[in-house]
């Protein structure tokens, strides 16, 4: 239990968690055992990059010193908690996003503002930045290890129960924000009230009235079956959801660099594996979404562009914004 | 693994409270797996944080509060104007007031509590042997958990992520045939034994509807409740909250019963009955965490995938499982432990989480009235000072009466599932 | 003087546990309600769950002290009276030390994990982490409290006050 915060990662909630049919019966020979935490479900292609690319490899070019372990669904416990359990020392992992290591490095955040990359190929510039290097040596400072921070899950679209065109149809519609301060400003930006709730929460909501729509890409969204308790989607791409494998700084200091360089490796292929899956996919989860009735709105993206530059004095983040801006000479 | 179930035995024959030795065995398991024990602390805390848990204390508190605003009596006015008539007429009374405390109040045990001592004098009185007064009051509580709002259900939804409203539409039909099933139980043996009726002539269409009418405050609440949930003006946890308010209202507005001084005296009340389940879901969220990262669902999936392909065997071995466990173990601990190892299975072999679900809780809430060990049994016994082997031997034919029924429920799905898919579409 | 202590002790925990209770009603029900009018008070499911941890940890204390933990007592209640009375001993020895242990470290998490921030209250989860060493703090108490009179009933050699079933423990 203990789903009390949200997850930005969202998973597919409606269906329970299944048992791992193939599960290796607590293999744990290794010498070191890694256990990752995600709030996807187990037929997300990310969690399935992560099953076939990294434990595979690791197990493998280790020699079976160094165990995985991926659990979906959460239940390690909410992003916050497995975090929280690195912080101590633990040999666990999270994939999570810039907007909860904001707790930790407040300028993480920036990673996530609105509209700070338009595509998945220049998200990805953003991370070859120094800035961006920079705010990885702060987070190690702080107990923590990115492995590979390529996890793209998609851009952020809009689904609503009524027709969103422009920002000023937003007004009055609450939005489900998971309560992430860059979520929330963005939202709030783009026009909308927020209702703090937790992803998996998000279906009863929508289906209840007690929510009006919400933002999610789309594999999230065919997840948890949007398309069931909204009618409309505007392709808003406020953001690109690029995500982390975090680990614990102090349990990876504690393996032999050589299996170091294996893990970091091995992230950054499951991590390619993972978004190249997403992208080829994301054709299928369109269909999907249609033939479940969703009306696709050609929304005026460019003004929900300038209604969000607001976003960025809100989060105290134009400084960080123009360094970006200048070294990516844009 | 090994270890964290050899020291959950041993602290558990030797008397430890059910929450310690749930914790300290979890404790155990981290110090032995070299597990920074920091997360023991960090998986009690995170268990207190959930919205859908919130719904505990208010049902909690609202049943509390029923006893004190004068709605309980009138439904005990009510109900022995019903059924009065019959043969063993305060047992069936018994029976039918679970049912109707049912749509308010969400735990057997509160219920059992209660009516062992307004009715339970009484029965005595009219020649009821004790352990047949102490098993039905018992047993009698599980109509009031089956029928929505229902503690049970929501532990069992926030463990499971199954849909709590969809739960408590499930609980309905069940609920009532649970009724049904145990009414027919004292027939039986009243009119073996010659148990008394409570009045002779039959109520008249007149009467009932003027009793209907008393009763309109409570009896309106469980369908305020559900459109409430289903129309989205409330969540399962916000529902509790306003059945508290709902209960201070009629309380105060209009039977005008309810003072300020017995409030505070029923927060305090609330307070203690809540620490009790709360302490124990807390450690067992530690617990939790040790079962699934030593990967323990999965070991013993595979084992019972092993067995048979069939559906209603496996369904069998697990419901044998549960009930035996049960007998011995506390209600809360076993919806927090054995859901998130039996429901993967179970949703593998195709059987719905709500059919399941309420089938589950009604055995699981069950192992609260069946001995060596049960709270419920333990409340009624101890108000009604009934002996344990009398209540066991008068409570055999209506346990058996709700395996028939839960049997009845696992062939026709149908009699869980209509109303959810009604109301939720399928 | 240990007496009025522990009066005073037990009167500030039943206060905080049904403030905190009227807190849970007024904030879940208002931000129901609000909502049903279109204003969202996102801040009430946070500051339930806060208010919830609170409830629940200081509660268990109020719950032990009137012995309300539930235990298997089936076996124990068979054992002589003296046996008995060391197996309580040795439970309360046992609690002792999780509890300590739950104090310890959960002072420790709040100050290492300080960073941590409940996402709308925009203060630290460790106000909420806190509600586990301080509860547990208060059982300590409480068991101390229970191993003294066991210790006690060894010296004396009279074990009326578990005969009662005063202490269950
Ligand atoms: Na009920
Ligand atoms: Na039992």
């Amino acid at each position: 239990a203990g789903k009390g915060s949200s997850s930005e990662v969202e998973s597919n909630s409606n269906e329970t968690t299944k048992t791992d049919s193939k599960a290796e019966v607590a293999a744990t020979q290794g010498k070191y055992t890694l256990k990752i935490g995600t709030a996807l479900s187990e037929n997300d292609p990310l969690y399935q990059a992560l099953e076939n690319v990294f434990e595979k490899n690791v197990e493998e070019q280790t020699n079976g010193e160094v165990q995985v372990e991926i659990y979906s669904s959460s239940q390690l416990g909410s992003d916050e908690d497995v975090l929280e359990q690195a912080l101590v020392g633990a040999g666990v992992g999270i994939i999570t996003d810039p907007g909860r290591l904001s707790n930790y490095v407040y300028d993480f955040g920036v990673l996530q503002a609105p509209y700070i990359a338009d595509s998945y190929e220049e998200v990805l510039k953003l991370f070859a930045t120094d800035v961006y290097k920079d705010l990885c040596s702060q987070i190690e400072q702080q107990g923590f290890n990115i492995l590979s921070f390529n996890y793209y899950q998609g851009e952020r679209e809009l689904f609503t129960k009524k027709p969103i065109v422009e920002p000023s149809d937003l007004k009055g519609q609450r939005i489900r924000s998971s309560g992430s301060q860059v979520v929330t400003a963005t939202l709030e930006a783009m026009g909308a009230n927020t209702t703090v709730l937790a992803w998996s929460e998000a279906y009863q909501a929508l289906q209840q009235q007690v929510i009006e729509g919400v933002e999610v890409h789309l594999s999230a969204a065919v997840g948890s079956s949007m398309q069931e308790v909204t009618k409309y989607l505007s392709f808003t791409g406020h953001q690109q959801l690029l995500t982390a494998l975090v680990i614990s700084d102090a349990w990876m200091k504690s393996l032999p660099e050589e299996y170091q360089t294996i893990l970091i490796d091995q992230s950054y292929k499951a991590g390619t594996a993972a978004s190249e899956a997403v992208l080829a996919k994301n054709e299928e989860y369109l269909r999907t979404l249609k033939e479940g009735g969703i009306e696709v709105i050609e929304c005026n993206k460019e003004a929900f562009k300038e209604a969000c530059n607001i976003a960025y004095e809100t989060l105290g983040y134009t400084q960080i914004k123009a360094k970006l801006d200048a070294e990516l000479g844009r | 693994m090994i270890w964290l179930g050899l020291t959950f035995i041993i602290l558990l024959a030797i008397g430890m409270p059910i929450a310690l030795t749930v914790g300290i065995s979890a404790l155990v398991f981290f110090v032995i797996e070299n597990v920074p024990v920091q997360i023991v602390v960090q998986k009690m805390v995170s268990s207190t944080q959930s919205f859908s848990l919130l719904a505990v204390p208010f049902f909690v508190l609202a049943g509390n509060l029923m006893n004190e605003t004068g709605i309980t009596s009138r439904l005990i006015k009510f109900a022995t104007l019903v059924t009065g008539h019959m043969r063993g007429g305060l047992a069936q009374v018994s029976v039918v007031l679970s049912c109707l405390m049912g749509g308010i109040s969400g735990s057997a045990t509160a219920d059992a509590a209660m009516e062992s001592r307004i009715l339970g004098p009484d029965m005595e009185k009219r020649g009821y042997s004790k352990g047949f007064t102490a098993a039905i009051l018992a047993m009698g509580g599980l109509i009031t958990s089956t029928i929505p709002p229902s503690l049970g259900l929501i532990l069992y939804g926030v463990t499971g992520e199954v849909s709590i409203g969809r739960l408590f539409m499930g609980g309905i039909i069940p609920g009532f045939l649970m009724t049904v099933a145990l009414m027919f139980a004292v027939a039986k043996i009243s009119k073996k034994r010659s148990y008394v009726k409570e009045h002779e002539h039959f109520p008249t269409i007149k009467e009932v509807l003027k009793g209907l009418l008393d009763n309109i405050w409570a009896l309106i609440f469980p369908v305020i409740l559900i459109v409430g949930i289903r129309f989205g003006v409330f969540t399962p946890s916000e529902a509790g909250a306003f059945a508290v308010v709902y209960a201070i209202f009629v309380g105060v507005f209009v039977y005008k019963e309810l003072t300020f001084k017995v409030m505070v005296e029923c927060l305090k009340q609330t307070a203690v009955d809540l620490a009790v389940i709360m302490f124990i879901i807390i450690c067992s969220n530690a617990f939790g965490y040790a079962i699934v990262t030593g990967r323990l669902p999965q070991t013993l999936a595979n084992l019972i995938i092993q067995t048979s392909n069939n559906k209603y065997i496996v369904l069998t071995i697990i419901m044998i499982f549960v009930f035996i466990v049960g007998m011995f173990m506390e209600a809360t601990a076993n919806v927090l432990l054995l859901t998130p190892i039996f429901l993967p299975i179970i949703t593998q072999y195709g059987i719905d989480p709500v059919h399941f679900g309420v089938m589950y809780m009604i055995l699981i809430t069950m192992g609260g009235m069946t001995p060596p060990i049960g709270v419920t049994m333990y409340t009624t016994c101890s108000i009604l000072e009934c002996p344990v082997e009398k209540y066991t031997k008068e409570s055999i034919p209506f346990v058996g009466a709700i395996v028939v029924l839960l049997v009845i429920l696992a062939v026709f799905p149908q009699l869980v599932l209509f109303l959810p898919n009604l109301i939720y579409g399928a | 003087m240990v007496k009025k202590f522990e009066e005073l002790l037990s009167k500030i925990e039943i206060s905080i546990v049904c403030l905190g209770l009227g807190l849970l009603i007024i904030t879940v029900f208002a931000a129901a309600i609000l909502r049903f009018f279109g204003i969202d008070m996102s801040i009430s499911t946070d500051l339930a769950q806060l208010t919830f941890a609170w409830v629940s940890f200081i509660g268990a204390d109020l719950a032990m002290r009137q012995n309300k933990h539930m235990g298997v007592d089936m076996l124990v209640n068979r054992f002589p009276v003296k046996l008995r009375n060391a197996i309580f001993l040795f439970n309360s020895l046992l609690m002792l030390a999780f509890l300590l242990f739950a104090v310890y470290y959960g002072v420790n998490l709040c100050i290492i994990n300080a960073a941590r921030k409940y996402n709308t209250l925009y203060i630290s989860y460790s106000f909420a982490t806190a509600s586990c060493p301080v509860g547990c703090a208060l059982m300590c108490l409480t068991v101390v409290k229970n191993i003294v009179t066991y210790v006690k009933n060894f010296v004396k050699n009279d074990y009326s006050s578990i005969e009662k079933g005063e202490i269950i423990a």
